[in-house]
């Protein structure tokens, strides 16, 4: 007659965090493109001539390009479908380096079936070293650990995958200078990245880097067929407190006839973040003040 | 007869449409006050798929979640404002949440009306044991509609690696368990023809100090592993019924006096990531937990008792998802006079997919109970009209003779649900 504990359902939440884990993966690898593409203090560079550089010096230089020491951004993602219609999501993000390893806390605004999910992630630079994630929904008030994320996931309905924004490390591709070509006014260089896997879900990408800041402005995305599936443009790259910050980019998926436009509303760097607030106790409190 | 904790509530209204009047009205109050609102509208009806083919659930209602920051204080209130056409009782008011915070750099503290939850389980209690379950509507219910607040004070000390989270409890709060007979998922409870049953008041714990509930738990969060070490002094949310044969004005009756009892205990539980896996685990050990007799003539029987959970969580991509749970109550020094089986199993499986850009979810989670056979699962489907918009419908099948699901076998349903999140 005794009336056990019993299991209560959990299977929608289940889903979304599913989902939101994704989204995890997507908002982390957009952070980590916005460092590809220029984030790095661009003072601290001075471009060298092509002839003096291979592909892959190229792209060890844009990965290796050094950050602020934290960060908090306002981001939002415009996701227009083939008809022009449009969906938004809103992040705020905290991020910190920490001896080469990064923190990021953050938290979506909207839409409001997301918003107060969090997620703290941290990164490291060894080698085969899983980053560590939590993720926090608000409609079970817990936190969770995740695991690393299906390359081929899309997120949110974005057009990026985690492995579109993805901190592949520089030679899990084989890259080649093709060639120097001037876009919108920016002498960049062109390189040939060929995944070193066989089933990567991309025969090849290709990377426009502009030159002055070392900040890859276009990427072209082949499929395994070597068809030009999507194409990512960086639209307003501009300095932000000396830091070279992509304001607006657009991943026009081709074959979907879908895009997704990246913006980021508000960057402030060097705000002296403290480590306590990439806890997960910050997390767990479901708020951040 | 109505279960120890439906609790009645006010009868504002015949018609649901008062719901969206008040939503309208309180957000752009509450909005123009400078307040941060959020919440949801939705509406959830299930029918029976079986004769008679009657409503299982009708509810509409209005979620409220309001909120306040300033500097490191926050003061949080949540409420359900519903009409129910199958439960007129949970009709009316109901405070969710009300709470104050205070977050300091090495600690912060809530204290007021809240929810907790602890664990590492999907849709499993084993260690999270501070907000008691509510079962008025079984398992089809939105996971929050499981919970029970508890007025609690919670102060957590915070370090970069490890918490201690300490809290207590001073009024109990009882699980909700409904008896009452115009609730589709009142307990079933077999009795002999011709004896009617007696559900006197429970005796509950007395409204003073030495009754308070504490937990405690010290839990790491470190690179590759989280895991936690707790334990618990309470008071067990579900009591047991002692049982007797009565005769009072309606003739012969079985009297099922619940009565709460002081509970303790430890466990532990950690989580576990492996490339696109998570392996998670959660132990509960009570010290004397009370069961009751197979012959309602023998006294209850204190045994120290287990609760234990494996589970794994399985990101394959594609938007699929595929997580699997195995659950086991051990009676430690069982004797056979003892009403439960010496172990009592669960594995729940969930498996969900996503279409077009997440628009559409398809999902079905299976609980099945390993000793008798029987099972409840729910297969759903939800599209997304907008991102605040949101349609479900879906099955609620359930099956076998016996058992926590297998009560229900009778109460296989299609449900209809729309929800608006702002």
């Amino acid at each position: 007659m005794q009336y056990q504990h019993q299991p209560f359902t959990g299977k929608s939440g289940l889903m979304k965090m599913k989902r939101l884990r994704n989204s995890w993966h997507l908002t982390r690898k957009l952070l980590v493109l916005m460092i590809f593409f220029g984030l790095g203090i661009s003072i601290l560079y001075i471009p060298a001539p092509a002839g003096d550089l291979t592909g892959r010096d190229i792209m060890v230089k844009v990965r290796e390009r050094p950050e602020g020491d934290d960060s908090k951004s306002l981001m939002k993602m415009i996701l227009i479908d083939r008809r022009n219609r449009s969906k938004d999501r809103s992040v705020l993000s905290f991020k910190r380096n920490d001896n080469n390893n990064k923190k990021t806390l953050m938290y979506f605004l909207a839409p409001a079936d997301i918003r107060g999910t969090g997620f703290l992630t941290w990164e490291y630079e060894k080698t085969g070293k899983d980053d560590d994630r939590w993720i926090y929904l608000p409609a079970f008030k817990k936190t969770r650990r995740i695991s690393g994320s299906s390359k081929n996931s899309y997120f949110l309905g974005t057009d990026f995958t985690y492995d579109d924004l993805g901190d592949r490390a520089v030679d899990e591709d084989t890259h080649r200078l093709l060639r120097e070509e001037e876009i919108d006014g920016k002498k960049c260089w062109v390189i040939e990245s060929i995944p070193t896997e066989k089933d990567y879900i991309y025969s090849k990408k290709i990377y426009w880097i502009w030159k002055d800041a070392f900040f890859g402005v276009k990427v072209e995305y082949y499929d395994r067929m070597g068809t030009l599936m999507k194409i990512l443009t960086v639209q307003d790259l501009r300095k932000e407190n000396g830091i070279w910050t992509p304001f607006k980019m657009t991943m026009d998926n081709i074959r979907e006839k879908h895009k997704t436009v990246f913006i980021t509303e508000e960057v402030n760097y060097n705000q002296g973040l403290e480590d306590s607030l990439f806890r997960v106790s910050t997390l767990e409190r479901g708020n951040i003040r | 007869m109505t279960g120890q904790s439906q609790k009645p509530k006010k009868s504002p209204g015949k018609s649901w449409l008062w719901v969206f009047f008040l939503f309208i009205l309180s957000s752009n109050l509450f909005s123009s006050m400078g307040f941060d609102v959020r919440g949801f509208v939705d509406t959830y009806h299930a029918v029976r798929l079986q004769d008679p083919f009657d409503w299982m659930s009708s509810r509409t209602r209005l979620r409220m979640e309001i909120q306040s920051k300033m500097d490191r204080a926050l003061a949080f209130v949540s409420f359900n404002l519903g009409h129910n056409n199958v439960l007129p009782s949970r009709t009316g008011f109901e405070l969710r949440e009300a709470y104050l915070e205070y977050a300091a750099r090495g600690w912060d503290i809530r204290i007021g009306r809240q929810i907790v939850v602890w664990g590492k389980a999907d849709g499993l209690q084993i260690l999270d044991l501070v907000s008691p379950v509510n079962y008025t509507e079984f398992l089809a219910q939105d996971y929050d509609d499981i919970r029970t607040p508890v007025d609690a004070l919670k102060f957590r000390l915070l370090w970069n690696k490890a918490n201690v989270e300490l809290i207590w409890v001073p009024f109990f709060t009882p699980a909700v368990i409904p008896f009452d007979n115009d609730n589709p998922w009142a307990v079933k409870i077999n009795v002999p023809e011709g004896v009617h049953l007696v559900f006197p008041d429970p005796i509950s714990p007395e409204k003073k100090i030495a009754s308070s509930e504490f937990f405690g738990k010290l839990s790491f969060n470190l690179p590759g592993i989280d895991f936690a070490l707790s334990g618990f002094y309470t008071w067990d949310d579900f009591g047991v019924f002692r049982m007797a044969f009565i005769q009072d004005a309606g003739g012969m009756g079985l009297e099922l006096q619940q009565e709460y009892y002081r509970v303790g205990g430890f466990g532990a539980e950690f989580s576990l990531p492996v490339k696109d896996f998570v392996v998670r685990g959660e132990a509960a050990f009570f010290i004397n937990k009370q069961f009751e007799p197979a012959d309602i003539s023998d006294p209850m029987f204190k045994k120290n008792t287990l609760r234990g959970l494996l589970g794994i969580d399985w990101y394959p991509g594609h938007d699929w998802i595929v997580s699997g749970q195995l659950i086991d109550y051990v009676i430690f020094d069982y004797e056979n006079r003892i009403d439960d089986d010496p172990h009592t199993g669960i594995a729940t499986l969930n498996i969900s997919k996503e279409f077009f850009r997440n628009t559409l979810k398809i999902s079905n989670m299976l609980y099945l109970g390993l000793n008798e056979g029987d099972f409840f699962t729910r297969f759903s489907c939800e599209y997304k009209l907008s991102d605040n918009l949101h349609v479900i419908v879906g099955l609620d099948l359930l099956g076998g003779n016996r058992g926590f699901f297998g009560q229900y076998r009778d109460n296989t349903e299609t449900f209809f649900k729309i929800k608006y999140i702002f």
